[in-house]
């Protein structure tokens, strides 16, 4: 029978044995051990947010079914886990392919122009970042906004996708420079300008060698002037330099007596046809131009745009010369709408021909200060960011990352630790340690 | 394009036709001197009628007291705003008559201010022809006719530095209402003054 001694002995052997078996089966343990086999896991991207972190240290395959487009956090997250190795993808067949951009308007009063692509026949919100602005269904070329001035970034939503935008550029305005003879179609048109905020040049024929001049006219250059405006025969003495002038870049608005002139003909968007007279007599809040008498644009020019008709016919056209915008109108003494119009007649009649020379004024941009980039077109970026949609992946049934079993390497290094711990114990028992 | 027409104002008080023969001496003097279109004879537009409008130049004279209706002032005011310029000729040449009392008390409640001294240096006397001495001198006040003085400024009110309201104690409506046939005999065409008037209305 062997003695107490000898069994302490065997057990302390019989700890260390175990130690070293623990040890040994660790260390094949990490020889020996693979990389689990990659899953495919499906998530909605409601629930990205709080599994992205776990996402991103496995190595499965990562799909993010989504209703909308993910914001430019997330999506950069999913772009940076592709770029390095992972496999991501997403689908959102809901999702419409809207765009906004923010140009700002050239008008003196301020203002910008969005403009949002959308599917055809879509509702298309605006709001900034003080509140909703306005709404419109969606042509087919989609809908163009002014906002007289804007808070923050622009934001269009279709359903429930939003596109953000902010403005990237400011306007220099510069000149406007008016030809005329001395009349009252001269006068207002001046009048409007400037009441608007326009710094207008002006060179008006009182007589073949006399003319009434109101800052320079002399030089036409798109460093100075914006557009110059030609209402009648008074600027054909001018004809070569607005023609240079266009071509170059800037903008020209041609008056239906200055149209019928031969020098304006390589510029004209059509040829003026037969004078009509007014269809109403009163300038009506409704339509105020149906009460001007109109030289109607016939023969457009190829390329040339119909802009406005009345009835049947072009009352304004614009095509593109050169480098430069020209946009030719058929109404005659538009005095009449600010001075016979119903109560804000003024006002309009201002806006009106802001908006003519500013749709043709050359525009001398400045960048902004860099801001952080905005979401401006949420599907584009995405397909850019991660490919095409696979429309084929089906819903998530459950967004989880805590299914996969905890690897059972811990408890061997307890094992080794606990043996080793026992057989000093005993060493020391018996004073031999 | 329209042609420039001259325009008369017919108002309910006082006598507005006093000067017939205005308009046919500054027409002529306008087709005479410029390449701006006229239309031949002026029209006589009343003051409470929107027809106004359609005239952005209005003249207005007469000896006796003006007192504006309420329909005439509300169409005056609404003109003023949208650009129009009212000429205001004293037929009296009188400081202390009664259309000079009576018209500058309806233009300055008109205007919502008093009638001010135009600078003799204003662009008006430069439109065309140039009058360095500011106003030119009729004859009715070198010969001594009404209060005795030579008036050496207009008065005027003025919006964003353009005149809406011109006021004149010259008596310019007897000194243009002349005869058309007698133009002849004068040595200096008193009439000039009506193109720097025209010119400056359709170019400012």
């Amino acid at each position: 029978m062997p003695s107490r001694a000898d069994v302490a002995v065997w057990t302390e052997r019989g700890l260390r044995l175990l130690a070293y078996g623990a040890l040994a089966a660790a260390l094949l343990q990490s020889l020996t051990a693979r990389s689990p086999r990659p899953r495919t896991i499906t998530v909605s991207s409601s629930a990205l947010p709080a599994l992205l972190a776990g996402a991103a240290r496995s190595g499965d395959t990562l799909v993010v079914v989504t209703d909308s487009a993910l914001g430019p956090v997330y999506r950069d997250w999913l772009a940076a886990a592709r770029a390095a190795g992972r496999v991501v993808g997403w689908s959102g067949t809901s999702i419409p392919a809207i765009a906004v951009a923010v140009e700002p308007l050239a008008d003196p009063a301020g203002g910008d122009r969005v403009l949002v692509a959308a599917p055809n026949g879509a509702t298309v919100a605006l709001a900034d970042s003080a509140g909703a602005i306005d709404s419109a269904a969606a042509g087919a070329g989609g809908a163009s906004f002014a906002a007289p001035a804007l808070a923050g970034s622009a934001s269009a939503t279709v359903g429930r996708q939003t596109a953000r935008a902010v403005r990237t550029d400011s306007l220099l305005l510069r000149h406007v420079v008016v030809f005329g003879r001395a009349s009252w179609e001269t006068k207002f048109v001046i009048a409007a300008l400037e009441e608007r905020g326009w710094a207008v040049d002006a060179r008006i024929a009182l007589r073949p060698e006399a003319a009434v001049v109101q800052g320079s006219t002399a030089r036409l250059d798109t460093a100075r002037v914006a557009a110059v405006v030609a209402l009648d025969e008074a600027a054909v003495p001018e004809g070569a330099a607005i023609a240079a002038f266009v071509r170059q870049g800037g903008g020209l608005v041609l008056g239906p007596a200055a149209a019928a002139s031969a020098t304006f003909a390589p510029l004209r968007a059509g040829a003026p046809g037969e004078r009509q007279s007014a269809p109403v007599f009163e300038v009506g809040a409704a339509e105020p131009r149906r009460a001007l008498a109109l030289v109607p644009i016939v023969h457009l020019a190829v390329g040339a745009l119909p802009l406005e008709r009345r009835g049947s016919v072009v009352a304004i056209a614009a095509q593109r010369v050169g480098a430069g915008r020209v946009l030719q109108l058929g109404y005659e003494d538009t005095w009449r709408w600010r001075m016979s119009g119903p109560e804000g007649a003024v006002l309009a009649h201002r806006a009106w021909w802001t908006s003519l020379v500013g749709s043709v004024a050359y525009r001398a941009s400045v960048p902004l200060a860099p801001r952080a980039p905005a979401n401006d077109a949420p599907r584009a970026r995405m397909v850019a960011a991660l490919g095409p949609p696979d429309p084929s992946v089906p819903s998530p049934a459950r967004d989880s990352y805590g299914d996969r079993p905890a690897r059972p390497w811990w408890w061997l290094f307890a094992v080794a630790a606990g043996a080793l711990v026992a057989e000093w114990a005993r060493r020391r028992r018996r004073g031999t340690a | 394009m329209t042609p420039f027409t001259f325009a008369t104002a017919q108002y309910d008080s006082g006598d507005w036709d006093s000067a017939p023969f205005v308009p046919a001496n500054v027409i002529d003097a306008v087709a005479r001197y410029t390449d701006i279109e006229v239309t031949p004879t002026g029209v006589v537009v009343p003051l409470a009628s929107r027809d106004l409008f359609r005239y952005p130049l209005v003249y207005l004279t007469g000896h006796l007291p003006v007192r504006f209706s309420a329909a005439e002032r509300g169409i005056l005011r609404t003109y003023l705003d949208r650009g129009g310029m009212l000429f205001v000729d004293d037929h009296n040449h009188d400081v202390d008559g009664q259309f000079h009392k009576t018209a500058t008390d309806e233009l300055g409640r008109l205007a919502g201010a008093p009638l001010r001294e135009l600078p003799n240096s204003d662009p008006l006397y430069s439109a065309f022809f140039a009058f360095p001495e500011g106003p030119p001198t009729t004859s009715h006040e070198l010969n001594g006719w009404g209060d005795n003085l030579v008036h050496k400024h207009l008065l005027a009110v003025l919006r964003r530095d353009r005149i809406r309201i011109l006021y004149s104690n010259k008596d310019y409506s007897s000194e243009w209402s002349f005869h058309p046939d007698n133009k002849r005999f004068l040595s200096v065409d008193t009439t000039r003054f009506a193109v720097n008037l025209v010119v400056y209305a359709l170019t400012r």
